[in-house]
C-alpha cells in the first residue's frame, strides 16, 4: 500500500489546503491544482510538480536564483508574505561579511 | 592611536585618589567596629572566637559601609546637580554606523521583536534611524526557540518593511555564551560599525537615549564604554513590582555614586550600553581560564572583565546615571532571581583569579572584589550568625571560671554589654537605611513625588519595601552561601533561558527550594531557645524569615497582590505614572498579529508542516556544502523515522540535525504532505486533511 495519498479527489484537496496555507488566491490555487495534478497518480507526484510549477515562475521573476530548494522557498515566501519574489531574491538577510579576529584572543589577561 | 601607555583622561579627575579616599573610608569604620564588637562580645570569653567574631563583623561593617558612601555621595551629586563629565554639543555629526545588538538565549521571541520594532520606530521618530542596524543574535539551541524566532524577525520585517536592516543571526555552536556572541558579531560584522549598543532580550532604549549615546561617544573620543542606567518596568507580580519600585526609587541615587567615585574607571553591565566597537575588538576578546571546575573554563561574568580591558588598553569606561529613557525587566519571582543569581554567583567569584592580573586599574579590581563580596557577604553573615551561636552556647554549657589565673586575689567575674550590643545593632541598621531616607529627601526635593503615587503612597512603599526586604534578606542570605559553597567546591551552573514575564511560584517548588532553610531554622531557633532564651530574640528575624520562606515566596510570585498593590497606588513607578511613549509603541508593537499559520503547531513541526515557515527556514539556510556519505545516509534514516513515526520519535538533537540540512527539512516537507491518514496525522492537524477517507493504521500500531 503506497503511503500517499492515491485518490485523484484526495490529492486535488490536499493541494488546495497547502496552496491556502500560503494565502494563494482561489485562482491561482485552482491554476497549479489543474497543473500539478496531471497525470499525477500519487500526491507526492503532485507536490513535487507543484514545487517546480513555483519554481518555473520564480525563474520568469528572478532569474538570479538558480538553486530549486532556494527557488521554491522564495517562491512561497513570496505567496506567504504576499511580497515581490524578485524583491525577496535581492534582499540581504544580514550585511556582507567583513570578517575580523579579536585581536586579544590569543592573550590572557 | 596607542593608548596602552596612558590611561586616558579618566586619571586627570582623580580616580585614583577617589578610590584611595573611598578605602579609607570603609576600611577605618571596619577597624573601629571590629575593635567595638570586641569590647561588646561577653569577656572573659573565648578569645580566638571572639577574635573570628570581631573580624567577621568588621568586613561586614566595612562592605556595608561602602553602600553608605556610595549613596551619599550620590546624594551630593544629584543635590548640588554636578555636570556630567561627558558633554556633547546636541549637533554631532551623524555619520558613525551603529549596530544595535540583542544576543538571545531560548527566549520567547514575540517579545523580543516587539522592543525591536518599538525601538525602531522610537528612532525613527528621532530622526535618527539611518544610523542604526539591528542584529538579532541567537545563541539557541533548541529546534523550537530557532524557528519561532525566525518566524518572529519574519514578521518584524514584514511590519516595518523590507527596507528595515533588521538582521537575524543564529550561532550553531555558542561558544562563550553570551560573550561570545558578540564576539562572534565583532569578527563578521564589526568593522562596519564604529559603535554597537549591546542589549539584553528585555532591554529597551528610547531613540533620543540611543542618539544622546552615540552623541556622547562621537564628542569624547577617549571613551570606549558608557553605561546607561537601565530603569525596571512591567512587573506584575508583587515581587517584581517591590523590586522595580526600589530600582528606581534607590537606583538613581547609587548610580550617581557609582558615578562620582568610578569616574572613568566605572562599571560595565553587559547591557543597555554603547561600546566602541574598534577597541573592544581589539582588546576585549576573553580568553578561556585554565583548569577545570568553576574556576576554570568561560568567564561566565564577562561584563566586568571586559569592562577592565577596555581600561587596561587606556580607554574610559563610564556609567551615565543621567541619561532617562533606558529600561529592562527584572526576574519575576525570588526563586527566578535566585536562578540568576547562581549563575552571577560563579562568574563572580570566578574573578578571583583576576584580581591580582596584570595592569588592571585599582578600581577596577576593586569591582571585581565588589562582585565577589556581593556573594561571599552571605557566607560571611552566616558564619557570623554560627561563630555567634557557638559563643552562647560555650557561655551557657561551659561554667565561667572565676580565676582563671593562679594568684590572684579577686574573682574575674563575666562582663557582657547587652546595651552596647544593641547599640551597634541599631546603628548597623541605621547605615542600612540612609540610603532610603536620602531617596526619599531627593524625591521631595526633586519634585517628583507624583511620580511614585504622592508622598503618603511614597512612604508606604518604601515601609512596605524594608520590611519585605528584611524578611527576604536572609532567605537570600541562605541561597547565596549554598552557591558559594558549591561554587567553591568546584560544582558549575548550567547556563539556561532567563525567566520573564509573569510566573508563578507553585507551593512544591517553594517547599523543594525553601524547604531545607525552614528546616534549619526550626532546628537552630529551637536549640538557641533551649539554651539561652536571650540570644534567640537577637536570632528571630533571620530564623523567622526562614520559616516564612515558603509561603513568602509563593504569595510575592502571584499577580493578584501585585495587581491589587497596583490598584491602591503602592509601588508605583514614574514609568507607570507617566507612561513613555517608547512603552506605548512597545505594547502596540506586541499586540501586532503575527504572520499567519496554517497550524497550531510551534517550533520544529510547523517548520517542516507549515508552507510558509518552511520556506522562510529554507530560505534563511546556507546552501548545503558536500557532505560525508555518513552524513548524508543519517539524514536519510531520520527522515524515514520523521515519516514512518512521526516527530515523537525524534530527539531534540535530531530535530536540530533536520532543521539545520536545508535539503532535508524541505524534502521532509514535500513527504509529509503527500503523506496519506493516519501518518499525515503525525504532522497535518485535521482540517488539513478533512477529506481524507480513513485507512488502515500504520502496521506499527496494529502491532501495538
Amino acid at each position: 500500500m503506497p503511503l500517499d495519498v492515491a485518490e485523484p479527489a484526495e490529492i486535488r484537496e490536499r493541494l488546495r489546503a497547502y496552496l491556502a496555507a500560503l494565502g494563494a488566491d482561489e485562482g491561482l490555487s485552482e491554476h497549479y491544482i489543474k497543473e500539478a495534478c496531471e497525470g499525477a497518480s500519487l500526491a507526492g507526484a503532485a507536490f513535487a510538480r507543484l514545487r517546480d510549477l513555483l519554481v518555473a515562475d520564480l525563474a520568469k521573476s528572478a532569474p538570479g536564483v538558480s538553486d530549486d530548494v532556494e527557488s521554491a522557498a522564495l517562491a512561497r515566501l513570496a505567496l506567504w508574505l504576499s511580497a515581490d519574489a524578485a524583491t525577496l531574491a535581492t534582499l540581504p538577510l544580514t550585511p556582507p561579511l567583513t570578517r575580523q579576529s579579536m585581536a586579544s584572543e590569543r592573550t590572557r589577561p | 592611536m596607542t593608548r596602552e601607555t596612558s590611561r586616558g583622561p579618566a586619571s586627570r579627575y582623580g580616580g585614583l585618589w577617589r578610590g584611595l579616599l573611598l578605602t579609607m573610608l570603609v576600611l577605618v569604620p571596619a577597624v573601629v567596629a571590629s575593635q567595638f564588637m570586641l569590647a561588646v562580645l561577653p569577656h572573659p570569653g573565648y578569645g580566638d572566637l571572639n577574635d573570628a567574631l570581631a573580624a567577621v563583623f568588621g568586613v561586614l561593617f566595612g562592605w556595608i559601609s561602602i553602600g553608605l558612601w556610595i549613596s551619599l555621595a550620590g546624594a551630593l551629586s544629584l543635590l548640588f546637580r554636578t555636570r556630567s563629565r561627558l558633554q556633547a554639543p546636541a549637533a554631532t555629526s551623524r555619520e558613525a554606523r551603529v549596530a544595535l545588538v540583542v544576543p538571545v538565549f531560548r527566549e520567547d521571541p514575540q517579545p523580543v521583536c516587539a522592543r525591536l520594532e518599538s525601538m525602531y520606530r522610537s528612532l525613527e521618530a528621532a530622526g535618527r534611524l539611518a544610523q542604526f542596524d539591528f542584529f538579532l543574535l541567537s545563541d539557541s539551541n533548541d529546534a523550537d526557540a530557532w524557528v519561532e524566532e525566525e518566524v518572529a524577525w519574519a514578521g518584524l520585517r514584514a511590519r516595518l518593511g523590507g527596507a528595515a536592516r533588521i538582521y537575524y543571526r543564529r550561532r550553531r555552536i555558542n561558544i562563550k555564551r553570551k560573550s561570545g556572541n558578540i564576539a562572534d558579531f565583532c569578527r563578521r560584522w564589526g568593522l562596519q560599525y564604529r559603535y554597537m549598543v549591546v542589549l539584553d532580550a528585555d532591554s529597551l532604549m528610547t531613540g533620543e537615549v540611543l542618539g544622546r549615546l552615540v552623541d556622547l561617544m562621537e564628542h569624547n573620543p577617549s571613551v570606549g564604554l558608557i553605561q546607561t542606567l537601565p530603569a525596571a518596568i512591567h512587573q506584575n507580580t508583587l515581587f517584581g513590582r517591590v523590586q522595580q519600585f526600589a530600582s528606581r526609587l534607590y537606583g538613581p541615587l547609587f548610580a550617581a555614586g557609582l558615578n562620582f567615585w568610578h569616574m572613568g574607571e566605572g562599571h560595565y553591565w553587559g547591557h543597555n550600553a554603547i561600546i566602541r566597537v574598534a577597541p573592544f575588538v581589539r582588546y576585549c576578546a576573553l580568553p578561556r581560564l585554565p583548569g577545570n571546575g568553576a574556576f576554570g573554563g568561560e568567564i561566565m561574568s564577562h561584563d566586568f572583565v571586559e569592562a577592565a580591558l577596555l581600561r587596561r588598553a587606556g580607554w574610559e569606561v563610564w556609567l551615565e546615571p543621567s541619561l532617562e529613557g533606558s529600561y529592562e525587566e527584572t526576574p519575576p519571582t525570588l526563586l527566578d532571581e535566585l536562578k540568576r543569581d547562581r549563575r552571577w554567583a560563579q562568574g563572580n567569584i570566578q574573578h578571583m583569579r583576576l584580581i591580582f592580573a596584570r595592569g588592571f586599574v585599582p578600581l577596577h579590581r576593586a569591582v571585581f572584589v565588589n562582585g565577589i563580596m556581593s556573594y561571599g557577604s552571605s557566607l560571611l553573615w552566616l558564619t557570623f550568625l554560627l561563630l555567634s551561636t557557638a559563643e552562647v552556647v560555650l557561655h551557657v554549657l561551659v561554667p565561667p571560671s572565676y580565676f582563671p589565673a593562679t594568684r590572684v586575689l579577686f574573682p574575674v567575674w563575666p562582663v557582657w554589654h547587652p546595651q552596647w550590643a544593641a547599640m551597634l545593632l541599631w546603628f548597623t541598621l541605621a547605615i542600612l537605611f540612609v540610603p532610603k531616607f536620602l531617596s526619599i529627601g531627593l524625591t521631595l526635593l526633586g519634585r517628583r513625588v507624583r511620580d511614585f503615587g504622592g508622598f503618603a503612597r511614597l512612604l508606604a512603599g518604601v515601609v512596605s519595601e524594608s520590611v519585605l526586604s528584611s524578611l527576604l534578606a536572609p532567605v537570600r542570605m541562605l541561597f547565596h552561601t549554598v552557591f558559594v559553597v558549591s561554587v567553591l567546591l568546584g560544582r558549575k551552573t548550567q547556563w539556561g533561558p532567563q525567566a520573564r514575564g509573569d510566573a508563578t511560584t507553585r507551593w512544591r517548588e517553594a517547599l523543594r527550594y525553601h524547604g531545607p532553610g525552614t528546616m534549619l531554622a526550626i532546628a537552630w531557633g529551637a536549640l538557641v531557645y533551649v539554651l539561652s532564651p536571650n540570644y534567640f530574640w537577637w536570632l528571630l528575624p533571620i530564623m523567622g524569615a526562614w520559616v516564612l520562606a515558603i509561603p513568602l515566596s509563593v504569595w510575592l510570585s502571584r499577580v493578584g497582590p501585585g495587581r491589587a498593590a497596583r490598584a491602591v497606588g503602592l509601588f508605583v513607578t514614574p514609568e507607570e505614572s507617566h507612561p513613555p511613549p517608547l512603552l506605548r509603541l512597545y505594547q502596540e508593537a506586541l499586540a501586532a498579529p503575527g504572520l499567519p499559520r496554517c497550524t497550531r503547531a510551534r517550533g520544529f513541526v510547523a517548520a517542516v508542516v507549515d508552507p510558509g515557515v518552511n520556506a522562510l527556514h529554507c530560505a534563511l539556510l546556507p546552501l548545503p556544502g558536500a557532505s560525508h556519505e555518513g552524513t548524508a545516509l543519517s539524514r536519510q534514516r531520520l527522515i524515514l523515522t520523521a515519516i514512518k513515526d512521526g516527530p515523537g520519535a525524534l530527539t531534540p538533537s535530531e530535530r536540530l540535525q533536520i532543521l539545520s540540512d536545508r535539503d532535508s527539512v524541505a524534502g521532509l516537507h514535500w513527504r509529509v504532505w503527500a503523506l496519506r491518514v493516519p501518518r499525515a496525522r503525525y504532522w497535518l492537524e485535521e482540517h488539513l486533511t478533512r477529506s481524507d477517507k480513513p485507512s488502515p493504521p500504520p502496521r506499527a500500531e496494529v502491532r501495538r
